[in-house]
């Protein structure tokens, strides 16, 4: 069963970039516009993987995160938060938030398939 | 009488322990779009905790929609708070024309995170003047995140040739392979 | 059409409102686009999205929402929804008032227009709560009197009644020819007004609410008063209150304020 990942981010030039890549190699992609969309979608269906960015209208990749992480279903499932904001303090942020790996844009298509791959279990 | 309302509705929005109370008087100050009731509105939206009584105040800035209330918003997006950069972003994008000046000057801004959202804020006004705008950034800023979110809005906003030529452009300042996925997907909106 | 010029519209419309077109409706979009593109005299896609992308007033944008989200109002629409309030959250409501010696329950129908929605609840309500200790009431609001006028006769054809079940045909309504009545115990429980739903003074006084349905109306509304609506719901709302937006409506692009309630048959905005 191919892992069902859920891309936020309120550019669609950027969830299509992540969805071209991530497709390709076997990954089940779904997109939201933003945090609280992306919670909508979440209560529907269980997603097996995040990719998520900070800053987006309504709510922002921070509190979808610490949201996700509140819910039992939530707990352990793998974030990566990518996002232009590159400062200590917000990488510690994302952390903080319960994300498990914080990536600065742009990513090269590799980078952010071989890093999905490793922390997604998959091979 | 007037001032002396204000006074009061601004005492409930700040110390009121009821937080339907603070969100109807916030709401109830867009009746007065006075510099002072921005001031204390913007500051109040620093401060509160309750999140729908924040909202009730970006409601109430976004229906005063003054100068006052853009420049003030303007000093938000450098907020540590993502909640309060991205509610400036709405506000500056939902006051249009109001909003134009203080963009320009912060599309010269030294942080591109703060470029990125003028960006943002020129994509969804809609006048003209944007998309000249927004071609600019494309040709001179030096941020490929930047000119990307712009290539992304002039897929949408471009319609004329030379727009379209700017965009192609693009992707021959950087190499990077987001870029020239953005530079791609525009170029075939704009052929529309 | 072309797929480019969907995708286009699509991704505008989708980043505005949060309603996302899959390609499969590329037949059901462009028929309406080109209504629209008749009715103001455009004949290229480009000069109509250039049209609606730079129209300051935001009209444009409303009305090709309006003729893209059919507005048909008629008994027992989205039954999934419906089934959602009559098994989960009925109960639910009840259960939270069990410490009430008489249990109340507070409906609001927001934009009722001819009155379907509202009568379909006490149908619902009046079922799922008959010989119990429950008292309920309905206000049903809209901004036009016309329909309100409508809704209080309770006058209906077949077409509006086609999802009624036949038991609940025979017990609510009287037949009238090629017309169905509503019977007068149902209409008395519900109150018809007037409302513009961005009066601050009267918003204010709706107060208390279990549950407000305001389902394919905030999609009239431009972005800031539709973020000024939602507030107002939210002030209405008892502490763990529900809101019922359309099937297709989300409140991602409004306010991030409502918790979500995942049920059986529906998701839930819950304050």
């Amino acid at each position: 069963m191919s892992v069902h990942i859920l891309v936020v981010d309120d550019s669609s030039t950027v969830r299509g970039y992540y969805t071209s890549i991530l497709s390709k190699a076997g990954f089940a992609v779904d997109h939201a516009a933003n945090g609280y969309e992306a919670l909508e979608k979440a209560v529907k269906f269980d997603y097996d993987f995040f990719i998520v960015d900070i800053n987006m209208p309504k709510m922002s990749g921070y509190e979808l995160v610490r949201q996700l992480r509140e819910d039992e279903r939530g707990v352990g499932v793998p974030v990566i938060i990518i996002s232009t904001e590159a400062k200590d303090s917000d990488r510690l942020e994302g952390y903080r938030a319960g994300a498990n790996l914080f990536l600065v844009k742009p990513v090269k298509p590799e980078r952010l398939l071989f890093l999905t791959k490793i922390i997604a279990g998959v091979r | 009488m007037k001032t002396s309302k204000v006074k009061k509705l601004m005492e409930i929005l700040s110390t009121h322990p009821e937080e339907r109370e603070r969100r109807y008087a916030a709401m109830e100050l867009s009746d007065f779009p006075r510099e002072d009731v921005v001031e204390h509105l913007v500051n109040r939206l620093v401060e509160e905790k309750s999140r729908a009584v924040q909202e009730a105040i970006v409601s109430t800035l976004i229906t005063i929609g003054t100068e006052a209330v853009v420049r003030r918003c303007a000093e938000l997006l450098r907020s540590e708070d993502a909640y309060l950069r991205n509610s400036a972003i709405e506000v500056l994008q939902l006051l249009q024309h109001t909003s134009l000046g203080v963009v320009k000057e912060l599309l010269q801004d030294p942080d591109p995170d703060v470029r990125l959202f003028a960006v943002n804020v020129l994509g969804e006004l809609k006048v003209k003047e944007a998309v000249e705008l927004l071609c600019r950034v494309v040709e001179e800023d030096e941020d490929v995140n930047v000119v990307a979110a712009a290539v992304e809005y002039l897929g949408e906003m471009g319609l004329r040739g030379d727009d379209r030529e700017t965009v192609r452009k693009a992707a021959e300042r950087f190499s990077d392979p987001f870029l020239e996925y953005a530079v791609e997907v525009a170029l075939r909106k704009m052929e529309v | 059409m072309t797929i480019e010029e969907f995708v286009k519209l699509r991704d505008y419309i989708y980043r505005k409102v949060g309603i996302y077109f899959d390609e499969k409706k590329l037949y059901y979009v462009e028929k309406r686009v080109e209504a629209r593109m008749r009715s103001i005299g455009v004949d290229s896609f480009r000069a109509y999205f250039a049209w609606m992308r730079f129209d300051t007033s935001g009209r444009e944008l409303q009305e090709l929402l309006n003729a893209l989200t059919v507005n048909e109002t008629y008994f027992f629409r989205e039954y999934q929804q419906l089934r959602c309030f009559a098994e989960e959250v009925i109960p639910e409501i009840l259960k939270g008032k069990n410490n009430q010696n008489s249990k109340r329950i507070r409906i609001w129908s927001a934009g009722c227009s001819t009155g379907e929605e509202a009568y379909t609840l006490a149908i619902i309500i009046k079922e799922m709560t008959g010989g119990m200790p429950v008292t309920w009431e309905i206000h049903a609001t809209d901004l036009n009197t016309d329909v309100l006028l409508q809704a209080k006769k309770g006058l209906y054809g077949r077409r509006a009644v086609k999802d009624v079940p036949e038991v609940y045909l025979a017990r609510y309504f009287r037949r009238m020819g090629e017309q169905f009545e509503i019977r007068s115990e149902l209409r008395r429980q519900i109150y018809f007004y007037q409302l513009n739903l961005l009066d601050r003074e009267n918003m204010r006084k709706m107060v208390d609410f279990d549950v407000i349905f305001c389902r394919n109306v905030l999609i009239y509304f431009d972005d800031s008063s539709r973020r000024e609506v939602a507030l107002y719901f939210y002030d209405a709302l008892r502490k763990g209150g529900y809101i019922f937006l359309g099937h297709s409506e989300s409140m991602s692009r409004i306010t991030p304020i409502f918790r979500l309630r995942k049920f059986k048959n529906a998701i839930i905005y819950q304050k």
